[in-house]
């Protein structure tokens, strides 16, 4: 019998039984959240195939459509439903990129983060002893320097570095790579302080007699009964990176100037509020504020949904 | 006693350790950004230099990085000096409020209010308030410090008119981000606080709610509050340096995104050693107002009975 199998099982139904469905069919806030997310994921996903113009393509820019308002503006024009920026950009085809990225980025750093923190607090909560100590001293320090003045350190020293032109090619992936790093320790204290509450019970021990290898322990019997604290600090790191990225963008030395990313966006739009032209900076921050909001909205949700003392709880 | 020495020791040892690695690194990051500066100096010279006091000159200013460092200091000090106040004097009561009446409406209105504030970056904030009081009220100065009056070796920006219509914007804009963060903690402490046995017993002996709420709400609060600061030193920097860019603040985050924007190494480099030097600082202090304030840790209180085993202290 496949015991990985049988542990997601066991897992499944203790989620079942938190009547997570129930109580997100109840709650009308989160409900609400999670439709507005999933619509802006979709929007997201299918920008290159819904947006009227490709921000991306020089050809489609036209300086003589710079600066055009949206909509419920009278001097509009009905090709740029949001208006355009000072490039004569459609804003909406911008902002329904500028999603994309933000999802983007943040689906992988966090990728990133939790195989990192999670092998680390794996391997730091069920070995001990030197690797334990060594691993948690660097949580401690990185904890306190937080990831988005590091983030900010590297990436605008490598761009003083490479010059702005053979940064911005690489900077996407150099964004991921660095906040995938920079933000392991919240996931490998958390894992380590389940394995230390896991690691001494009958299951673990039993594995241990039958001869399983120590990865195998660690991934298929322990991992599994650690997942729903991780998953609550996955679901807000999602939001705190992608905060970090628009404000790294914003600071122009985060995603490159023809891709558009709503921190960006807002930061270029800025320098047009100055002058009066508000939406420019204003509509891509509301976007930003919604994804972000929703985010954060589910993730304190599942905080208290996945939290064990209530568990069976009706909400 | 001698536990408290050894602790001290401990902890110049390591202070010293990091401040050596990033000294390194920062020979490291002049060599990327400046190759022809490391071109007659090998690290060994450099770091000899710094011991001296002796952090070099920038390229663009012309004159000693430390001398440059130091006259933007000021400005940033006093805006974090502002929006921290701001935020003590709003944490504290809404803190307060929220957790006393958590069911109450407007304390409802506050906690949703929070976490729209989590979800708004700081950076989008500055805009709107630029947007509104500068471009279309035209009440604030949209950018820089306005006049500063010379205290000796301090330039201060709050002992004239224009210095504090200067720094209100960005300092307000800087607080509304730090804000819900404090405000989140200092609720759930609060409130965990309230309905501990200590507090309960204090009610029935029919204590003033505003002595429970003071003596043993706040003075059992302090300490996770220093611990949150603590962690919270890096991200206050990054937002700062953010806010500070926006409003194009004459800080030194200001200082540092123009320096990676001119290519001027050694300004970099020296900005690594100093804001290193000061994190180091700030965090050792946080540590010091940690063991003033908990019994377990203070010597002179451990005998006298006062730490109780819940952790709580009587008033």
């Amino acid at each position: 019998m496949n015991t990985s199998r049988y542990h997601g099982h066991y897992v499944w139904r203790r989620y079942r039984r938190n009547q997570l469905w129930l109580q997100l069919k109840t709650n009308k806030v989160v409900l609400v959240s999670s439709i507005v997310l999933l619509l802006l994921t979709i929007l997201a996903l299918l920008a290159p195939w819904i947006s009227p113009f490709d921000p991306t393509n020089l050809q489609q820019q036209n300086i003589m459509d710079a600066e055009l308002p949206p909509f419920w503006h009278g001097q509009s024009d009905s090709r740029f439903v949001l208006g355009t920026d000072g490039l004569g950009r459609d804003l909406l085809s911008s902002i329904l990129y500028g999603l994309r990225t933000s999802l983007w980025v943040g689906f992988w750093a966090v990728a990133v983060q939790f195989t990192i923190g999670t092998l680390l607090g794996l391997s730091s909560g069920y070995f001990g002893g030197w690797i334990d100590r060594m691993v948690m001293g660097m949580a401690d320090f990185q904890l306190t320097f937080s990831s988005l003045m590091l983030a900010i350190l590297v990436l605008a020293i490598t761009q003083a570095a490479l010059g702005a032109q053979d940064y911005h090619t690489w900077s996407p992936w150099l964004l991921i790579l660095v906040l995938g790093i920079a933000d392991w320790p919240q996931y490998a204290r958390t894992v380590r302080a389940s394995v230390l509450a896991e690691k001494h019970k009958d299951y673990v021990l039993a594995a241990q007699v039958l001869g399983y290898r120590s990865r195998h322990i660690m991934l298929s019997h322990i991992l599994p009964n650690t997942l729903s604290p991780l998953l609550v600090i996955a679901s807000l790191q999602v939001a705190y990176v992608i905060l970090a990225e628009a404000a790294l963008s914003f600071l122009g030395i985060g995603m490159p100037y023809a891709n558009p990313s709503l921190g960006g966006l807002i930061g270029s739009g800025f320098e047009y509020m100055l002058s009066g032209l508000w939406w420019i900076a204003l509509l891509p921050g509301l976007a930003l504020v919604l994804l972000l909001l929703s985010i954060n909205l589910i993730a304190d949700w599942l905080r208290d949904a996945l939290d064990p003392k209530n568990i069976g709880q009706r909400p | 006693m001698m536990n408290h020495v050894i602790k001290l020791l401990q902890r110049m040892l390591t202070s010293c350790l990091v401040l050596l690695t990033v000294a390194v690194v920062s020979y490291w990051v002049l060599g990327l950004i400046s190759p022809q500066q490391t071109l007659h100096m090998d690290l060994g010279q450099y770091l000899g230099r710094l011991l001296e006091g002796d952090f070099g000159r920038s390229q663009f200013y012309h004159e000693p990085n430390l001398h440059v460092i130091l006259q933007k200091l000021p400005a940033t000090f006093e805006l974090v000096l502002v929006a921290s106040i701001l935020v003590a004097l709003l944490a504290l009561p809404l803190g307060f409020y929220t957790a006393i009446v958590p069911q109450h409406k407007l304390a409802r209105g506050v906690m949703a209010f929070s976490l729209l504030g989590i979800s708004v970056p700081v950076f989008l904030t500055g805009s709107l308030m630029v947007f509104l009081f500068a471009v279309e009220l035209n009440w604030l100065p949209a950018f820089g410090r306005g006049q500063v009056i010379r205290l000796g070796f301090w330039d201060s920006g709050l002992l004239s008119v224009s210095g504090w219509q200067h720094i209100i914007m960005p300092a307000v804009a800087l607080s509304l981000a730090m804000l819900p963060l404090f405000l989140r903690l200092l609720r759930a402490e609060l409130m965990q606080v309230m309905n501990s046995n200590p507090v309960r017993f204090a009610q029935a002996m029919g204590i003033a709610p505003w002595r429970i709420w003071l003596s043993y709400g706040l003075r059992n609060a302090i300490l996770p509050i220093i611990t949150m600061a603590s962690l919270q030193l890096g991200t206050t920097m990054a937002y700062t340096l953010v806010a500070e860019s926006l409003f194009q603040w004459p800080g030194v985050g200001t200082l540092f995104m123009q320096a990676i924007v001119r290519s001027d190494g050694s300004l970099v480099a020296a900005y690594l050693i100093l804001v290193s030097a000061m994190f180091l600082l700030f965090s050792a202090l946080a540590d010091l107002a940690y063991g003033l304030f908990n019994p377990y840790l203070s010597p002179w209180l451990r005998d006298q009975g006062v730490a109780s085993k819940s952790g709580l202290k009587a008033p």
